[in-house]
This record gives structure tokens, sequence and C-alpha cells, in this order.
């Protein structure tokens, strides 16, 4: 049995629909119609005991959702979760010595006071032991350089330091889940950078499994092997990273550095994408051409004095799967319509 | 102008976002006329002769009336409130680098949100309350027009007031200790709930000499007639002193600070 | 409950901590409180200066009966002012973390803040039950004492009974301030300042029965005041601490009740 198992994971809740044109101002004074909003739709996955699992999709995606139910906060509409043999929001209590949580957008912080005195704070609630506590602090003050800035009102500490903050505020009970909901949103790149190391070393060295979800998918690249994609309640992707590119990404960028200004270069199957100079960008399909095929056609015409092959961007990919998520649901609305 | 239309429509939304709200505060807004009727009633029934020249009438139209002026011209969400926000947040350079006069802009926000609280909170409860008790209302133009230029130089007066007490925020950040303060004052010495005249006669001379009887004795007064014929003309002439005076003040005190402010560099 | 008790004190530790950093608002902070009762009061000073009495109260008894409502709301506001703020705790997600931690979501709310601004209402009223004491000539018995003091603290446990349950529809909503700023003004706008027999029966039955406000000050001042006999109700001084107990436990349900629902219904 995998550490996290999620069946037909089901989340709606009621919105209230605003009144729009003549006199809606005085007309929402006593509105009353709502619709129901499916925010997580029939979703199931595994994640097995130490993975690193990137969980992406766009704002409003069901994300945050789906996230709140595994930490015990929502209870599903329907489905079911299974952590460590447990049910979140049955057994609330229990699982939450089980997990760490940060969200990125709010600090779990007290916002006045130095972060050591909140970390006081949560050993009593999750009844740390001293020495367990002491280790685990000093382990952080180390990686985390967190004597820098633990006797500073969080207030006055930098986003990058009140993420590592946070961090090691989930990290000190020893939780064995880890749910990381945008730990870098926001955060400078150095920062970001280090963030990223600390992430990797609980992973490795604790073994703590941990979910993380953002929008910088250089996130994912650099840490995770495995990604979801979530878009509109339901899960698009789910499989490590390299499949992904050779699944969806098989488009190459080929960029050519002439002797002359390019001309003529009409080969069949490639797009010219860009022109600049002597410099062009040529795009192909890698399952149709191979480069050595692009390059020898360029060749006939030109002399190439430098040449470099692109692989897409994780980032193009994704934005290409939500635009055919997209597609599709504007393919089902056409087909209920010819229903009626 | 179009500044203050501009305020006045985003206050419009807002206001109409919060259905809920809306009909809290006017049911709020309802037990208070309902408590202080009841009190009135309570103490003409014990002392008829307690009110002096007034009636019962008239004492019940005072309180209608001081209730609903003040949730127009409000204590608590004026340009002071703002003003601390901004400070505190640190966003008032945003508001300095505006290519409006910032006392200007301020008034333009604070006439955004008086007149959606005047269209909300005075009219249509006016109504209700005239149903609901007996109230006597102006016998005829001149006392309207008084009353509605009353109003407005009341609105005036009482945002220079919070404009003034706001700028304590660029001094101490927080507002907190002053504000209840501030409210104590302007409940005790403005007139909202009992009329001036029944006051202690030894106190009634402080109260005339402060700004605060003109931001609601003043227009109330009017309205119920208990201010009427040459004493009308006074307080409004009054009301405008204050209106220029304050102004003077505002634009004085302002100018310093704000010279400041840009010497500090925010 | 000893765990309850230990998470609770390591809260109310960091919230004095954070207390501490704004020092120096503290004594402006009283002073105020100590300027906006005097205003209020001074109101009713004006009136009872023309009138004497108001529907059978002196002057000193409605200052005995305002203050024992002040003590109450005092003590209350040192520990738990922020309970009307659950709407915000809700909405910016703090209540969510509460809700990922292994305690008690109650304990960990309540001990998220603490407040001196009740500190003010608290030496203020003290002092003024005092001198309305004296003015008034009462001589109370050593158990009249107690009872007082046990008044004070279900007058406390009243107001945050009825608060807490009131901000529980934040967690239906999200917008539960309006709901009890209204509902407060029954508190502040009606039994705080006036005999409550001055009014009609349906909002006698509202702060008796409905939001029983008045059992923050109105009943128990009766019996203090020995006026227990100027009211048909009169009796209902002495359930004053009954009726704090059954407004706790209610406010247990609720908050238990209101919790499951956000959690199933919530986003």
């Amino acid at each position: 049995m995998a550490l996290i198992e999620v069946h037909n994971l089901r989340k709606e809740f009621k919105k209230l629909v605003p009144k729009t044109g003549f006199l809606s101002g005085i007309r929402n004074l006593w509105n009353t119609d709502y619709t129901s909003h499916v925010a997580v739709d029939d979703i199931s996955f595994k994640i097995e005991e130490g993975e690193l699992l990137g969980y992406i999709g766009p704002n409003g995606a069901g994300k945050s959702t789906s996230i709140k139910m595994m930490t015990g906060i929502l209870v599903p509409t329907a489905g079911e979760i299974s952590i460590a043999g447990m049910t979140p929001w049955k057994q609330r209590r229990e699982h939450a010595q089980n997990i760490g949580v940060v969200f990125g957008q709010k600090t779990q912080l007290w916002w006045d006071i130095p972060p050591i005195e909140s970390y006081r704070v949560l050993k009593t609630i999750y009844k740390i032991p001293d020495s367990v506590y002491e280790k685990n602090l000093n382990t952080f003050r180390d990686l985390l350089e967190l004597h820098e800035f633990e006797n500073t009102p969080v207030r006055q500490l930098s986003l990058g330091q009140r993420m590592r903050a946070d961090l090691a505020a989930a990290m000190l009970h020893d939780p064995r889940i880890l749910f990381l909901d945008e730990p870098t949103i926001g955060v400078d790149v150095l920062a970001k950078e280090r963030l990223r190391e600390f992430i990797k070393e609980i992973n490795r060295t604790r073994g703590v499994t941990i979910l993380l979800t953002t929008h910088d998918m250089a996130d994912i690249e650099k840490l995770c092997h495995r990604m979801s994609i979530i878009d509109d309640g339901k899960l698009l992707y789910d499989g490590s990273i390299h499949d992904l590119k050779s699944r969806y990404g098989t488009e190459r960028t080929l960029v050519i550095e002439l002797d002359d200004a390019p001309y003529a270069l009409h080969i069949p199957n490639t797009r010219v994408l860009r022109e600049e100079g002597s410099r062009v960008w040529i795009a192909f399909d890698k399952e149709k051409l191979s480069a050595s095929d692009v390059m020898m056609k360029v060749a006939e015409k030109h002399t190439i004095r430098d040449l470099t092959v692109e692989e897409p961007e994780i980032e193009s990919i994704v934005r290409e799967i939500y635009q055919s998520g997209l597609d599709r649901k504007k393919e089902d609305g056409h087909v209920a319509v010819l229903d009626v | 102008m179009s500044l203050f239309w501009t305020f006045s429509r985003q206050h419009f939304y807002k206001q109409s976002a919060y259905r809920l709200n809306f009909w809290l505060e006017m049911g709020g807004m309802f037990l208070q006329l309902y408590v202080v009727a009841t009190l009135w009633n309570v103490l003409f029934t014990q002392t008829p002769t307690g009110f002096g020249s007034a009636t019962l009438t008239q004492m019940i139209t005072y309180a209608v009336l001081g209730i609903l002026l003040g949730a127009v011209l409000s204590v608590d969400e004026g340009v002071h409130s703002y003003l601390q926000g901004q400070v505190r947040m640190g966003l008032i350079t945003t508001d300095l680098m505006k290519p409006v006069d910032f006392l200007l802009h301020m008034l333009a926000r604070d006439f955004g949100a008086t007149v959606v609280r005047l269209s909300f909170y005075l009219l249509p409860p006016l109504v209700f309350a005239y149903l609901l008790f007996d109230l006597v209302l102006p016998v005829d133009a001149v006392q309207v027009v008084y009353f509605l230029i009353a109003v407005f130089q009341a609105w005036v007066i009482l945002f220079f007031c919070n404009f003034l007490f706001g700028l304590i925020s660029f001094k101490t950040l927080d507002l907190l200790g002053f504000i209840f303060t501030y409210y104590a004052l302007i409940r005790f010495a403005s007139g909202q709930i009992i009329p001036l005249w029944m006051y202690p006669d030894w106190m009634q001379p402080f109260l005339y000499a402060l700004p605060f009887q003109s931001i609601f004795y003043t227009p109330i007064g009017l309205f119920t007639g208990v201010i009427s014929g040459g004493q009308a003309t006074t307080a409004l002439w009054t009301q405008t002193a204050w209106m220029i005076g304050l102004f003077v003040a505002a634009r004085f005190i302002w100018a310093r600070i704000h010279r400041h402010l840009v010497v500090q560099g925010g | 409950m000893r765990e309850h008790l230990t998470v609770y004190l390591t809260m109310i530790r960091a919230a004095v901590i954070t207390r501490l950093q704004y020092r120096a608002d503290f004594l402006m902070g009283i002073l105020g409180v100590f300027i906006l009762n005097a205003g209020t009061l001074g109101t009713t000073w004006v009136l009872l200066n023309r009138f004497h009495e108001l529907n059978g109260w002196g002057f000193w008894e409605i200052v005995f009966l305002y203050n024992l409502w002040l003590l109450g709301h005092g003590i209350r506001a040192v520990f738990f002012r922020h309970v009307t703020n659950l709407e915000q705790f809700i909405l910016d997600g703090t209540f969510d973390q509460l809700l990922t931690r292994p305690a008690s979501p109650l304990v960990q709310f309540m001990g998220r803040e603490i407040h001196y601004l009740g500190v003010g209402d608290v030496l203020l009223s003290a002092l003024m039950i005092g001198l309305a004491y004296q003015n008034l000539a009462l001589d109370w018995t050593w158990w009249m004492f107690l009872w007082f003091l046990l008044v004070a603290l279900s007058s406390a446990a009243v107001e945050l009974s009825l608060l807490l349950m009131l901000s529980c529809t934040a967690f239906f909503t999200t917008r539960s301030r309006a709901l009890v700023d209204a509902a407060t003004q029954f508190s502040w706008g009606v039994v705080q300042q006036y005999p409550i027999d001055m009014f009609n029966n349906v909002l006698r039955f509202v702060v008796t029965v409905a939001l029983p406000f008045a059992f923050m000050n109105y009943y128990p001042s009766l019996l203090l005041l020995g006026k227990e006999g100027s009211d048909p109700f009169g009796y209902l001084t002495w359930f004053t601490p009954l009726v704090a107990l059954f407004l706790l436990w209610l406010t247990a349900r609720v908050w238990n009740f209101s919790i499951k629902r956000y959690q199933s219904t919530g986003s």
C-alpha cells in the first residue's frame, strides 16, 4: 500500500452568482442565485514513501482544494484519501502529527515575534521531546542558516528568510510527509535556489515524502521526478517528467548562425520561427525529421557558422497541455449542443 | 468634479456588494431609533416639562435625525482611518505622487463615501421612520434648503476635523488610543443624541464654542425647528466660519507635514 | 483537559510577547478607554442631571448597571477580544493552519491573541462600581461579595458565548462581521445603560432569551442593588451563573457543529 492513496476524490461547493446589468448593485441586495462549482473532479493517484511530486495547474484548478483535503482541513464531497493508513479528516489530530504544511501565501509563524518563539509554541502543540527539538533546530540552523534571523520578528524578515523559517517550522516534529503549497512564490532567484536545496536535502537524507505545488517550472525541473498536472479539477497528466517531455515535447528548435542573411529556407515539415540578422530559428518535429536532415538542407545554400538544438521548455509543454484541456472543454460543449 | 463621481461610483459598488450587511445595518439603525424614542417617551411621561419648550414629537424627530445623520456623517469610516491605514502600510507616498492636490483627492474620496451613505442611509430609512413614528417635518421650502445647506457644511466640517485628527497618525503611526478620545468628544459635544440645551447651563458656552455642535446639532436643529428664525442664519454662518477656519488650518498643517515628508523622503 | 491548558498557556505566552512589542500604545489605549466610557457615562449624567431618574433608576444605579456590563466586557476583551474577528482568521487562511495541527482548533483560536484595552475597562469599571457602592450606601455581606465575583465572571462568559456563537456564522457565510455587529447592538445599545424593563416585551424577550445580553448586567444588578422586587421577572437574577454555564456549553456545541459544516462545505 502506498503512503498516500487518493481515490475518486471530488469536491464541490456553492458560489453566489452576482447580478449584472441594469441596477445590478441594488438587485444584488436580495440575490440568492447559487451555482455549484466542482473544484476537484474525480481525481485518483498514489504517492510512494520518499517521492517528491510536483503538483501543478493554473490558479483555481483545484490544487489548493485537494491539498486542503489531504491535510485534513476540508472533507471531500466524495471519494477517499488514505495517508499512512489514516483518513485525514477523520483522524485529524493523529494525521496532523504525520504531516508538515507550508502555505507560501500565508506564514504559520506568529507575525510580530521572532521565529524561535513560534517554534516554542509548536514544540508544545506537537509534543516534540526536548532532544528531538534541539537536534532538529540545530540541523535547520545549519541547513537554512536560521541563526541569522531566528531572533528577529517575522514581520521584519525578507520573504526568502520567512519561507526558510516556515519550512523549519513545518519540519520540527519530524513529519513523514510535507505539503508545500507554492513555497517559492515571490522569492528572489538566490533565495529560491537555497529553498530548493533544502527541499531536496530533506527529501534525500530524511526520506520525507513531499508534495509540492508551484507556478515556477524551474522548481519542478530541479526538484521533482514526477509531476501531476491538474486543470479545471481534473487530472490531465501524472507521470515522470522525462515521459512528459518525450510524449508531448517532440518539437525541437534548431538555431543556426549563417555567414550571410538567410533566404529560401523552405524546408518541408519545418517552420521558420524567427530571423535576426544572420541568425535563424527553425522548428521541426523530431519524429519526422532529424536535426542533421534540417542542417543538411540549410547547408545546401548557406555556410553554417554555428548551431544549437533547443529542447522545449517544460513550461511551454505545460501550456500546451492546459490549452488542449481547454480545447477539449470546447468540444464537449459542442457535443452537448448537438445532443439537444 | 469627475474625480468626485468616480469615487462615488466605486463606493456604490462596494456598498451594494455586501447585501446582508446593508439589511443588518438598517435593522441596527431602527433598533437605535426605537431605544431613543422609548427613552424620550419614558422621560416625558415622568417629567413632561423636562424638554423645555420642545415637544415630544420634536424630540423624537431629533433622535431620528441624529441617528440617520450619524450613519451618513460617519465618525469611524472617515478620512482619518484611510490616512492611518495608508501611513501604516507605507502607501501614503503613492497618494502623494498622484497628480491631484492631496487635500482635494481626500475630499473627493470622502465625498464618494458620503454620497453613497446618504442615498442608502438617509432617505429610505427616513421614509420608514415617518411611517413608524410621529415626526415633525420642515414647514416650508426655506427650512428644507437650510437643512440641506447645513448637512453639506456639516460634512465639510467633519471632513476637516477627521483630516486634522488623522494627521496625528503621521506622528504616531497608530490612532487607536486617540480615536476613542475623539469618538467620545464628538459623541458628547456634537449634540447628536442629546440636544445642546439639555446640558447644564455652565457647560453650554463650551459646547457652542467647539466645532462639533456644527456637525450634528445645527442640521438636526434646523430640520426639527428647534433652531429657527435669526438663530438659523447665525447657525449657518457659524458653520461657514468653521469650514473656512478648519480649511485654513488643514492646509497650513498639511503643508508643513508634506514638506517634512518630502525632506525625509517619506 | 491538562493538554488543552498547556497548549493554551504556551500560546498566551506568545500572544503576550506580541503585545509587548507595542508597549507604547498601552497607556494611550487605556487612557482612551477611560475617556470613551466617560463620554458615554457623561451623556447619562447630563440626562439624569435634568430628570433625576430613569424608570425608577437613579444616576448611581445606572452607573452600577453600566459598569457591571463594562467589567464583564473588559474581562472578556482582555482574553477573547479577537473572537469577533473569526471571519478574518478564516478569510486569510489562519484558521486552516490551526486545523493542520494536532491540537484543538478552539483552544488554539482562543489563545491566539491577548489585548490590553480590556485592562482599561476592568480598571475603570472596578473604580466606578466602588464609587457607586459608596454613593448608594450598599452594605453587602461577605457572600454577596463572592456572588458579585461569580456574577462578574458570568457576565464575561455570557458575552464571550454569545459573540463566539454569532461569529461561528463565519464558517457558513465567511461574512459574519455584519451579523455580529448588528447583534451586539442589543448589548452596547440596549442593555449596557438602560434598565430593560422600560422597553416593550418584544425587546425584553430578545435580550433575555434570544440574545441574553441582559444577564451581563441587568438581571444580576437587581439582586446586588436590592431591586429584585422592581421587576416581575426579578427572580431571574438568581439564574445568572447558570445561564452563563448553559451558554458556554451551547457554544461548544455550536462551535463543533460549525467546524464540521465548514470542513464539508468550505473551499
